[in-house]
């Protein structure tokens, strides 16, 4: 099986057709997704990536692997095309024994030719115009994808999505008229080809009378017309065959002038119109071919550009390293504590008021520190010395507990009998300003408390639950 | 190509380092987020790409916990020191920096290993000593380092204070922020400044502003698309009913009904495709979308007030009753007007609505059916609510975990009035199927037509955001 080249048409052809798919509701691409990030760097490229890997698992690759390689069958049905045109055209021309009505065979020849090309030209000109794609519906090319897709060899479960797919791109890109009418120009000017080939053979070796006949015109008219139709070719150096003037109603060309001029005419009018055009729209459709790309802008890319930007991934330069977290130096349990009761508030903001009459009332050692090295010292020899029954320790329960308060926690609790850490509310006006964040505090630090190992200190929401515990306490 | 400016992330624990890199990265799974202190135990690199390569590297480091121990420990750390730099590097060579002080050693290495350093503050607390410990240890490394005043919203007037110590320390370039509301531009104006910081990255800080200013025009252009494809697909909007069932109150409600429901159900879609594009999460999307779907964005939308309100801000003046006409019959289920007047006046405008629509509305007429459409008031109320969305979720960040509502507003939709205005044409057009409606189109008309409805809710858009 060859595979379908990761070319910049089938990418927005597969991409296209997924966006359809996902319409009825997302695929499941997280895996996808997440290879596709592993995959490239850049966000287009990801999204490439991804196209290819859904395509992949969707059989939508294996469905334009299968067109791919059929693409003789177009062939095939083209050169059927081609022959029937070709013959069409030679019968036209040659439908009267070896007598060629000239004039006649020159218009049924290049009549429905020039009709169709105007008629594409027109097509071109609205999807310029930005108006609709409603031209190339009726295209030669066309006609002949819409019966090769309708063949049962080249069906498949997901031929229907790329199918209409593919439309909306080449509307999208405005691409449609150039797309059909490369493959009916290539039709037409290989037909034109075979019927000059056909001319060529029968004016070579058998003999043709050149006729011309009317009912209405007059001589002068096929003169004027031959001269005319023949001006271009005979710049060329082809001859223009003439009449002489009489006032008949038919008569015959001279022979091998008006045949040469049969022959120029079809290949200057014919085939090379088509042939350019058929160049024309190959270049367009390869141009746009190449710099087609996924529209980014669109808001289906802009969610998967987000989702693609969720994954990047973090890593973990410098790990946590195992065992590290309870080191804690065991807490001494000393003996003789005296009566004496010690309030202390730790890291307190300026706003809480200070001392707390509830709690200070028979306290012999009362001291609010900011926290700083110096005053953790002092406050701690000051305990050690004391050796209170009782230590309140009152913090500010908005704040994150830290690792620097278990210290001094601890630190303190090895002076004390009992210990109770005190979670000061914030006063009512500047709790106002983060409603919630008193309780979560408060659970915050119960939980921390929990966890860190300081199963010593008992720990009060308020003052009030704080005084009735020290009165406890006596 | 030059290496990626490397940032790191400092603060005091439970500030929200976490929090303020999520929503740089527009990353709501980065890392893990708690109030429990010291979540973050780890450094973990995340990186800002630029053009699919690394322009900034952020290290989301631990919190500094015991920064006033730290400092006491090092100052007595024996040896001549010729700066405050080999002070820091003999304390990472100790014994205590695998020990005591891990977490505060893993950020000090980062800090010598970086480029800058934004110190996250929460400043709702004061400045207490600990603190100063933690700025003078972060000085110490000698890296430039940009403070962030994190939740600046709910500080009061310790902002100042703290202003006054950062000042105090040389840290005269700070900027405010909230990681979960930040203001639009905020990721902007702190790479912004950083350029101040790391004169010699200029270019390449430049283009990460560049480079996230078109994103976020990206994400605010795709969005808008999406609500004009919305609208213009509600103007197209139309169901056939016939008349004898419009007679009967039942009939007329399940009518309303059932348009009311598709009506809903394509903005569920679209209001999910904006999360999506803003990268918020699909099932954080069902929650925020509660309002949305429930009863509650009925009384919103449909509201007879609201509906009041923008009949006459789109200036049909008093007659507010034939005015708002259908939809107010469409909202109400036809209880306040009476529903053949209004009727009339909602569909006779055939010119309004283009002259392709007249045969299916002769042959509706000749088999008694009638049909109902949206009424511009209802449609200034949806592109007021869903740029409303665009808007709360330009503003909110990833790390953001309260659910959104988007509530009734009776606010100046002058700029609106443009958009339901050109919106007219759309009348005329073909019904799509349901689940295309939000794709691009292929008729190019109808492309063109979202096109100019999403240009002018960009105007709107920019001229209040």
């Amino acid at each position: 099986m060859t595979r379908v080249a990761h070319s910049p048409f089938a990418t927005a052809w597969l991409a296209e057709a997924l966006q359809l798919i996902e319409q009825d509701g997302p695929l499941d691409d997280s895996q996808e997704l997440a290879r596709a990030q592993r995959c490239h760097a850049a966000p287009r490229e990801q999204l490439h990536e991804r196209t290819w890997l859904l395509g992949e698992r969707l059989g939508l690759v294996a469905q334009l692997t299968r067109w791919h390689e059929a693409a003789w069958l177009l062939i095939v049905l083209a050169a059927a095309a081609v022959l029937a045109l070709a013959n069409g055209l030679l019968f036209a021309v040659l439908t009267d024994g070896r007598s060629i009505n000239a004039a006649s065979a020159l218009v049924s020849t290049l009549g429905l030719h020039l009709l169709t090309l105007l008629f594409w030209l027109g097509s071109v000109w609205l999807v310029r115009a930005a108006s609709s794609s409603a031209g190339a519906s009726l295209s030669l090319g066309r006609l002949l994808t819409g019966l090769a897709l309708r063949l049962p060899f080249w069906r498949g479960p997901r031929a229907a999505p790329l199918v209409r797919a593919g439309v909306r791109l080449l509307a999208r890109e405005r691409l449609a008229p150039w797309a059909f009418g490369l493959v009916s120009h290539a039709v037409w000017a290989l037909g034109f080809v075979f019927l000059l080939g056909g001319l060529l053979f029968a004016f070579a070796f058998r003999e043709y009378r050149l006729t011309w006949e009317t009912t209405i015109l007059g001589p002068d008219w096929f003169a004027a017309f031959a001269r005319v139709t023949g001006a271009l070719p005979a710049w060329l150096g082809a001859p223009i065959p003439t009449l002489a003037n009489s006032a008949q109603t038919a008569g015959a060309w001279p022979a091998r002038e008006a045949a040469w001029w049969l022959l120029s005419c079809v290949a200057l009018y014919g085939l090379l119109p088509r042939t350019l055009c058929a160049l024309w729209c190959w270049l367009v459709v390869r141009r746009a071919a190449r710099r087609m790309g996924l529209p980014l802008a669109d808001p289906y890319y802009q969610q998967l550009l987000a989702r693609l930007q969720a994954l990047e991934p973090a890593e973990v330069t410098d790990a946590e390293e195992p065992g590290t977290e309870h080191m804690v130096a065991p807490m001494r349990n000393r003996t003789g504590h005296g009566t004496a009761k010690a309030v202390v508030g730790f890291e307190l903001p300026a706003s809480v008021p200070w001392p707390p009459q509830a709690l200070v009332e028979g306290a012999s050692f009362v001291a609010r520190i900011a926290g700083s090295m110096a005053e953790q010292a002092e406050v701690h020899a000051r305990l050690a010395q004391l050796r209170p029954k009782i230590l309140v320790v009152v913090c500010d329960a908005e704040a994150s507990p830290d690792r620097g308060v278990a210290r001094f926690l601890r630190e303190a609790a090895a002076s004390a009998q009992h210990c109770a850490l005190v979670l000061s509310l914030r006063s009512a006006s500047e709790a106002g300003e983060s409603a919630g964040a008193g309780a979560t505090g408060l659970q915050r630090w119960h939980a921390w408390v929990h966890a860190s190992g300081l199963g010593a200190w008992s720990v009060f929401d308020g003052l009030a639950d704080a005084s009735r515990w020290v009165e406890a306490h006596p | 190509m030059s290496q990626p400016i490397e940032i790191a992330v400092v603060g005091h624990t439970n500030v929200g380092k976490t929090s303020l890199l999520r929503t740089l990265t527009r990353k709501q799974s980065f890392g893990e987020v708690s109030d429990r202190p010291g979540t973050t135990r780890h450094v973990e690199r995340i990186d800002l790409h630029v053009d699919g390569r690394a322009a900034v590297r952020f290290f989301d480091t631990p919190g500094l916990e015991d920064a006033v121990a730290l400092q006491h420990y090092m100052a007595g750390l024996p040896g001549d020191f010729a700066n405050p730099v080999e002070r820091v590097r003999a304390f990472l060579a100790g014994p205590e920096a695998h020990a005591a002080y891990e977490q505060e050693a893993k950020v000090l290495r980062k800090m010598l290993e970086v480029d800058a350093a934004v110190y996250v503050i929460d400043c709702r607390q004061d400045v207490l000593p600990k603190y100063r410990s933690e700025i003078e240890l972060l000085c110490a490394c000698a890296r430039p380092v940009m403070p962030v005043l994190n939740f600046i919203a709910a500080s009061g007037a310790r902002a100042d204070g703290w202003r006054d110590v950062l000042a105090g320390f040389n840290l005269h370039v700070w900027m405010q922020f909230d990681a979960v509301a930040p203001f639009v531009g905020a990721e902007r104006q702190l790479f912004q400044d950083l350029c101040v910081l790391l004169r010699p990255r200029q270019a390449e800080l430049q283009a990460v502003v560049a480079e996230l200013e078109r994103q976020a025009q990206a994400r605010r252009v795709a969005s808008a698309t999406l609500v004009a494809r919305l609208l213009v697909h509600a103007a197209a909007q139309r169901q056939a009913v016939a008349r004898a069932e419009l007679e009967t109150p039942t009939g007329r409600e399940q009518a309303v009904a059932r348009f009311r429901k598709s009506l809903a159900g394509h903005t569920q879609q679209v209001v999910q495709a904006i999360l999506g594009v803003y990268g918020f999460r699909p099932d954080e999307a069902d929650l925020a979308l509660s309002p949305w779907t429930s009863g509650r964005w009925q009384a919103d939308l449909f509201h007879p007030q609201t509906l009041q309100d923008a009949g006459r801000k789109l200036g049909t003046g008093a007659a507010v009753g034939a005015a708002v006409g259908l939809a107010a019959d469409v909202a109400l289920a036809g209880m306040s007007l009476g529903a053949a007047t209004a009727l009339g006046a909602a569909v006779g405008g055939v010119v309004s609505q283009g002259w392709s629509q007249v045969p299916r509305k002769l042959r509706h007429k000749l088999q008694g059916v009638e049909e109902l459409t949206l009424e511009d008031a209802v449609l200034l109320g949806l592109a007021d609510s869903l740029l409303r969305l665009v808007r709360a979720l330009e503003r909110r960040g990833h790390a953001a975990i309260a659910r959104l509502a988007i509530a009734a507003r009776s606010g100046d939709q002058a700029a609106l009035q443009a958009v339901v205005q050109a919106l007219a044409p759309a009348r005329g057009f073909p019904e799509v199927a349901k689940a295309s409606a939000l794709a691009v189109s292929p008729d190019a008309r109808r492309e063109a037509l979202g096109q100019r409805i999403a240009s002018l809710l960009l105007q709107a858009l920019v001229a209040e955001g």
